[in-house]
């Protein structure tokens, strides 16, 4: 294999150690993601899949092991990391296409260059018309797209989705899961997806990492070669659903 | 136009109620040191250029009320919001400040006035900026060093203490969201953390102006003042016209009611964005 982008080795993350609440996330984990590739996590809630994106964001550091972005440490985030939030995460005061040029803003592009960056991705995400509108003028769907946007108009090489459409309608969702793979289809980027869904992660990518319970390490890592674009009406399709959601089962048992 | 007619009316019930209240009683009571009648306080506010007892007029004292509060406030949002903005964003001096601010915070405004009479005596903004006699000599003078401290005091620990919550109250999302696109600590302070407090930094200072304007009738009573709303309320007092004490009490009401909405006014449109977005 080539040369891993993201790599987890024996990463732990324990919160609060040395205290009674003491609580251990992530226990000797290891995975490792290769350019290009699409891999979604699947697993129980709370276990800790969240922690393990925001480690590889270089917003959490963990407490043993290791976690490289092409084979260097991370220490802090960076450019070559984008993220989007589960939760909203978009500056209220700033129009949408400020809100998208924030990447370019800080490493000191002109406005001008700005604004056409800022103009690319908002026809990529589709959302014309509203450059100059503000966030609270938005639907969730369309507060999502802008959050990708914003992540994209940084150009990093890793995009990190931490549930992105989780707070989305089934159709919406549907519709942006579609635009997502087209996007990433043409940009190539390497894209690590975390969902509750099941469905959404055989639908979306390359390879299905179900992590366990607390203290969660992986249980299984299910590589999908059904081409896209991926209907319901594909044995394999259903086939793999029924397999992860039968794992997944049997995780939630005590 | 039909409801907001219904919501003045409305707004107005209680307050007609309580001046047909007042009426009756003084009508009662024929006391005019009790009690004076609603009339003869209307005709003291319908006279603001007439000299009060040898008090001055009511705009001279509404003015010079107004110059003290505004010195003292400016001086107090100056330095309490870059204080503010420095304990939010850093923790090291949060950790330094918070517990002494916040056992000054406590401490009326007023309780520091036998403080600020020995450290300031009637030392004024004349002696400050070196004008011993001419036409403005009055105006300087005027203007207490004593009272401003207590105006200042009264507006400062409410910027503060708004200001800094402001700042710590970020969403950490927000920040955290800049970080991973490359921000540098100094561009998430001014790009992000300052526009995300603005609005409660906003809040901060009119509450601020609002508890300044409560503590210059304060200040205005201590002794060496010879002016101000406070001053004539005070010496009205001494002399027994009631009716000017009302006066008074009315101006700073209606004042502090009409600072209170400018401020409100000037607020900028953007802040108002990020109460929309939940
Ligand atoms: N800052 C923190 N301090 C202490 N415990 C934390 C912290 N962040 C997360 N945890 C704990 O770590 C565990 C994993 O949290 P995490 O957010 O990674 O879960 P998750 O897999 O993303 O869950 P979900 O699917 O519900 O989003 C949870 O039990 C949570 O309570
Ligand atoms: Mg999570």
């Amino acid at each position: 294999m080539a040369n891993p982008i993201l790599e987890a080795r024996g990463l732990q993350k324990i919160f609060d150690p040395n205290s009674p609440r003491t609580l251990v996330a992530i226990n000797n984990l290891n995975l490792s993601v290769e350019p290009n590739e699409f891999v979604c996590i699947v697993g129980p809630s709370g276990c800790g899949k969240s922690t393990l994106l925001r480690i590889f964001a270089g917003l959490d550091a963990p407490t043993g092991g290791e976690a490289l972005i092409k084979g260097r440490p991370i220490t802090g985030p960076g450019r070559e990391r984008g993220m989007v939030f589960q939760e909203y995460s978009l500056m209220p005061w700033r129009s949408v296409e400020e809100n998208i040029f924030l990447g370019p803003e800080f490493s000191g592009r002109s406005k001008r260059e700005c604004k056409a960056i800022a103009q690319k991705y908002i026809n990529l995400v589709k959302l014309e018309g509203f450059e100059k509108a503000f966030p609270h003028e938005l639907s969730g769907g369309m507060r999502q797209r802008v959050a990708i946007a914003r992540a994209l108009a940084n150009d990093p090489e890793v995009l990190l989705m931490d549930e992105p459409f989780g707070a989305l309608d089934s159709y919406t969702r549907i519709i942006l899961q579609r635009e997502l793979l087209k996007i990433w289809q043409a940009n190539r980027k390497t894209v690590l997806f975390i969902t509750h869904s099941v469905d959404e992660a055989v639908f979306l990518s390359d390879r299905i990492v179900v992590m366990s319970a607390r203290p969660s390490r992986i249980v299984l890592e299910e590589v999908l070669d059904i081409p896209h674009p991926r209907t319901q009406d594909n044995p394999a399709y259903g086939k793999t659903v029924k397999k992860i959601l039968d794992i997944l089962e049997e995780e939630q048992e005590p | 136009m039909r409801k907001f007619f219904c919501d003045v009316a409305l707004a107005l019930i209680v307050p007609i109620g309580f001046l047909w209240v007042w009426h009756t009683c003084s009508l009662n009571i024929q006391n005019e040191v009790v009690l004076p009648k609603i009339a003869n306080v209307l005709s003291v506010l319908s006279h603001p250029q007439a000299d009060l007892f040898n008090m001055g007029s009511l705009s001279r004292n509404v003015i010079a009320s107004l110059v003290r509060v505004l010195t003292g406030y400016f001086i107090a949002v100056v330095l309490a919001v870059p204080l503010g903005l420095l304990m939010g964003y850093s923790k090291t001096a949060y950790k330094m400040l918070d517990l002494f601010f916040g056992l000054f915070r406590p401490i009326p405004a007023l309780a520091w006035i036998p403080l600020v009479l020995a450290w300031f005596g009637v030392a004024s903004m004349a002696t400050v900026v070196g004008i011993e006699e001419g036409e403005w000599y009055p105006f300087f003078s005027n203007i207490k060093l004593s009272m401003i401290f207590i105006i200042f005091l009264g507006a400062f620990f409410a910027t503060l203490g708004n200001t800094v919550h402001g700042v710590r109250n970020v969403r950490v999302t927000l920040v955290e969201s800049t970080k991973v696109l490359g921000a540098t600590r100094l561009q998430i302070a001014y790009k992000i953390v300052l526009p995300a407090a603005a609005p409660q930094i906003f809040t901060g200072m009119r509450a601020g102006l609002s508890s300044s304007w409560t503590a210059l009738v304060g200040a205005e009573m201590m002794p060496g003042s010879i002016s101000g709303v406070g001053y004539l309320i005070t010496h009205a007092y001494t002399v027994a016209q009631t009716d000017v004490v009302i006066a008074g009490m009315i101006i700073i009401a209606v004042m502090g009611k009409i600072l209170d909405q400018v401020f409100a006014l000037l607020e900028p449109k953007k802040l108002k964005l990020q109460k929309l977005y939940r």
